[in-house]
């Protein structure tokens, strides 16, 4: 017999994951209460924060949609994680080629004058990574903010390892000069 | 019961009705005070029989497949208090609705739907989805099989032999459950015990929560299940052993745990607030339900005077309420909760 | 800066590096101070990276995707019952005629819509007969808006203070006996409600505590719409 200390988050998460795979929708809410803040950060600074919203939704409905498939050999966190990955990854290919043509152009951020240092120091970090270049910017949000590895990156973006490491470095040296502003 | 009072000021008529009823029908009662008992007969045909003043008239309608019971003032508000004695097939499926109305059914067979305001609620059989609601007053049910849901507010309940998915839900009062063969369980009381006896199936999800109030289930030694027991003023007791891994606060031991049995596949979640949380083997003795038969302190309340809302209704005073009761019914506090205090 | 240095200070803090690269990079680092500051901004980029919070969105998202994922059986989004149906479906509701819309969807109310479906499904086939939703109602129709309640935000205090509401309108209509009984009831339920909140405010980390909260709360709002039902049904 195994016994272990509650997790509690943990412990509240599969019950509700069993309850919600059974249809049961409060259950499914308490999911989304738990997970919506590190979701939407993920879509929001995938995306925008004009797409955020929606595709947040889009996610968690198709969680809903695809939790009697969830078979609890990974953790419901980490499931839900890397089907929320996918989702925005389709949806950046999908739009990939109107974004390009919006997304600034790499040198910009290059040019970018160095802000004085300031209080907010997060919201310009944030907002430096919303003008890094598309490839780096997956990149650096799955690597340094969200954890996964290069060998994981490479296979959920669908390009090989020393891609994924070279966009990493681009996006860090670029990210240097927002340390401060 | 209370209608004879009124029977014997009034000339009385006897309805004794029998109708064939196609297979499939199902019967519809609406009584708003007194008795419908319902008992079951080897016959496709309905029994209806109900003794009422010359004042009512007793409606027996069928159409499309619904058998339609219902009492009518013929002099205008709703009837007196009826009491219906109702012979159906044992197939038939059945739906009453009532305010003051005791509904007690015996051998039936197919889906029970019944809803009440204050009145006890007793029912031996039901197959489907069986629905039983009431505000005041004893919930029973045993020997169903289907989908259940039951809902009270100021009452436990008594389920025993139930088979199928089980959902009770009551405000102040116990959920006493017996030979209970479930994969899917929610129950859930404010104020109130909550006493389990059944198999823990494989994939099973069980969920008995509770604000104050004693939790107990059964485990049986070869389980395959996910157990999260969950207190904050009560604590963890177990009949047998639950080893906990060396380093783990004892503490919090007390209060909060997951325990995996075999491959863990069914998840049973027990939560009280304020009180514990019990476990035992299949077969050991369960204190809490003895408590239950020992005389326990109800919120005593009377039933509401008939006869002055007949009187109000037949003098045209279509709504009843405003009347006074006469003497305001004293509500005793709720059980004293524990107070919460900080780990 | 020498590029075919700092080229690897990524792989270098990440430890991509094989252990002959890596020496390279450390030997070379101790005799060049732009690259070992390079290095530490690198670091700071990461541990900022790591650092970043969550931030849940400005609006609450929920009803949306409540929305979607209730459509998911044959059922609108938006529909239309009768009390009867509402009783039998155990769905809060709140009569049209107190000019109010609310819905609420929790774990009772889904299982039970779930139920409701199924056996009407079941039922339809082995016996034929209606389903319990689409009994007759017994007393008088009314059409219910629905829309969505949450039991962690401000619509539900809104939801209940609109069902307290049409239970004083409506009182009248209940003897006073059924009043007591329901006002003692509520009475239980706020102070488990009470209790609750009083000790997640010691231990607000304890999401046992917090998901006990929404279950009385949700209690609560079960209790007073089955209480106004009663006051329409009595009519």
């Amino acid at each position: 017999m195994a016994l272990s200390a509650d997790t509690p988050i943990q412990t509240g998460i599969e019950t509700d994951v069993a309850l919600a795979a059974r249809g049961d929708a409060s259950a499914f809410e308490r999911l989304y209460r738990t997970h919506v803040a590190r979701i939407h950060s993920l879509t929001r600074r995938m995306l925008s924060s004009d797409e955020a919203d929606e595709v947040t939704q889009d996610i968690f409905v198709r969680t809903w949609q695809k939790l009697s498939q969830f078979r609890g050999d990974s953790a419901f966190t980490t499931w839900l994680h890397r089907l929320a990955v996918n989702v925005v990854i389709e949806r950046r290919r999908t739009f990939a080629i109107q974004r390009e043509r919006m997304a600034p152009d790499p040198a910009v951020l290059d040019s970018l004058p160095v802000a004085p240092p300031r209080a907010d120091l997060t919201v310009d970090f944030e907002h430096a990574i919303g003008q890094l270049p598309p490839g780096a910017r997956e990149v650096f949000l799955l690597h340094d903010v969200e954890g996964y590895k290069h060998r994981e990156i490479a296979v959920m973006l669908g390009v090989a390892t020393g891609t994924s490491k070279r966009q990493l470095h681009r996006a860090r040296m670029l990210m240097r000069k927002h340390l401060n502003g | 019961m209370l209608a004879e009072l009124v029977f014997s000021m009034t000339a009385m008529t006897t309805t004794d009705q029998t109708v064939q009823v196609a297979k499939g029908s199902k019967l519809d009662v609406n009584n708003f005070a007194g008795d419908v008992n319902v008992k079951v007969w080897d016959r496709d045909s309905v029994r209806v029989e109900v003794t009422h003043s010359d004042r009512e008239a007793i409606d027996i309608k069928q159409d499309e497949q619904i058998l339609r019971i219902r009492g009518r003032s013929l002099r205008g508000g709703p009837p007196r208090s009826l009491d219906y004695t109702i012979t159906v097939p044992g197939w038939m499926a059945i739906n009453v609705n009532g305010t003051y109305a005791d509904v007690t059914l015996e051998g039936v067979g197919g889906d029970v739907a019944i809803e009440t305001t204050r009145g006890d609620i007793k029912v031996r059989g039901g197959s489907g989805f069986i629905s039983l609601k009431s505000v005041q007053g004893d919930i029973s049910l045993e020997k169903a099989k289907g989908r259940v849901e039951v809902r009270a507010v100021n009452e436990g309940m008594h389920l025993v032999d139930i088979n199928g998915d089980l959902s009770a839900e009551t405000t102040n009062g116990s959920i006493i459950l017996d030979r209970i063969d479930s994969g899917n369980v929610d129950l859930y009381t404010v104020n109130g015990n909550i006493s389990y006896d059944g198999p823990i199936k494989d994939r099973g999800v069980y969920r008995l929560t509770t604000h104050n109030g004693m939790i107990a289930m059964p485990v049986a030694e070869r389980v395959n299940a996910t157990l999260t027991l969950r207190t904050y003023n009560g604590s963890i007791r177990s009949s047998f052993q639950l080893t906990p891994p060396s380093g783990d606060d004892a503490q919090k031991r007390n209060k909060r745990m997951t325990v995996t049995l075999g491959n863990g596949s069914a998840h049973v979640e027990l939560e009280s607030f304020g009180g514990a949380i019990s476990l035992r083997r299949p077969g050991e003795p369960r204190p809490e339900t003895e408590q239950r038969r020992r005389p326990r302190e109800r919120v005593k309340v009377d039933m509401p005077d008939i006869d002055q809302i007949v009187e109000d209704a037949l003098a045209g005073a279509f709504e009843y309420a405003p009347h006074p009761v006469p003497v305001p019914v004293p509500l005793p506090m709720p059980m004293p909760m524990p107070v919460p205090r900080p780990r | 800066m020498h590029e075919e240095w700092t080229d690897k200070l990524s792989d270098y803090l990440d430890d991509e590096l094989s252990p002959r690269e890596r020496q390279a990079v450390e030997s070379h680092l101790r005799g060049c101070a732009e690259c070992a500051a390079v290095l530490d901004d690198l670091t700071r980029v990461v541990e900022r990276a790591q650092r970043l919070d969550r931030r849940p969105p400005r609006a609450d998202l929920w009803d949306g995707i409540a929305a979607r994922i209730e459509t998911r059986g044959a059922a609108p989004r938006r529909v239309s019952f009768t009390l009867p149906q509402l009783a039998a479906a155990a769905v809060v509701l709140i009569a049209a005629s107190a000019g109010i819309a609310w819905q609420f969807a929790d774990r009772a109310a889904s299982r039970s819509a779930d139920i409701a479906r199924s056996t009407e499904a079941q039922s339809r086939a082995s016996s034929g007969y209606e389903a319990p939703a689409e009994r007759e109602p017994s007393a008088e129709r009314s059409n219910i808006d629905i829309a969505h309640v949450s039991f962690a935000d401000a619509q539900y205090d809104a939801a209940v203070s609109d069902f307290e509401k049409a239970l004083q309108n409506g009182r009248r209509r209940l003897d006073k006996t059924t009043i007591a009984i329901v006002e003692h009831n509520l009475q239980i339920i706020d102070q488990a409600i009470e209790q609750a909140r009083q000790a997640l405010e010691t231990d607000p980390a304890n999401d046992y505590l917090s998901g006990h909260l929404v279950d009385a709360r949700r209690r609560k709002l079960d209790l007073l719409r089955r209480a106004a039902a009663l006051t329409i049904e009595s009519d």
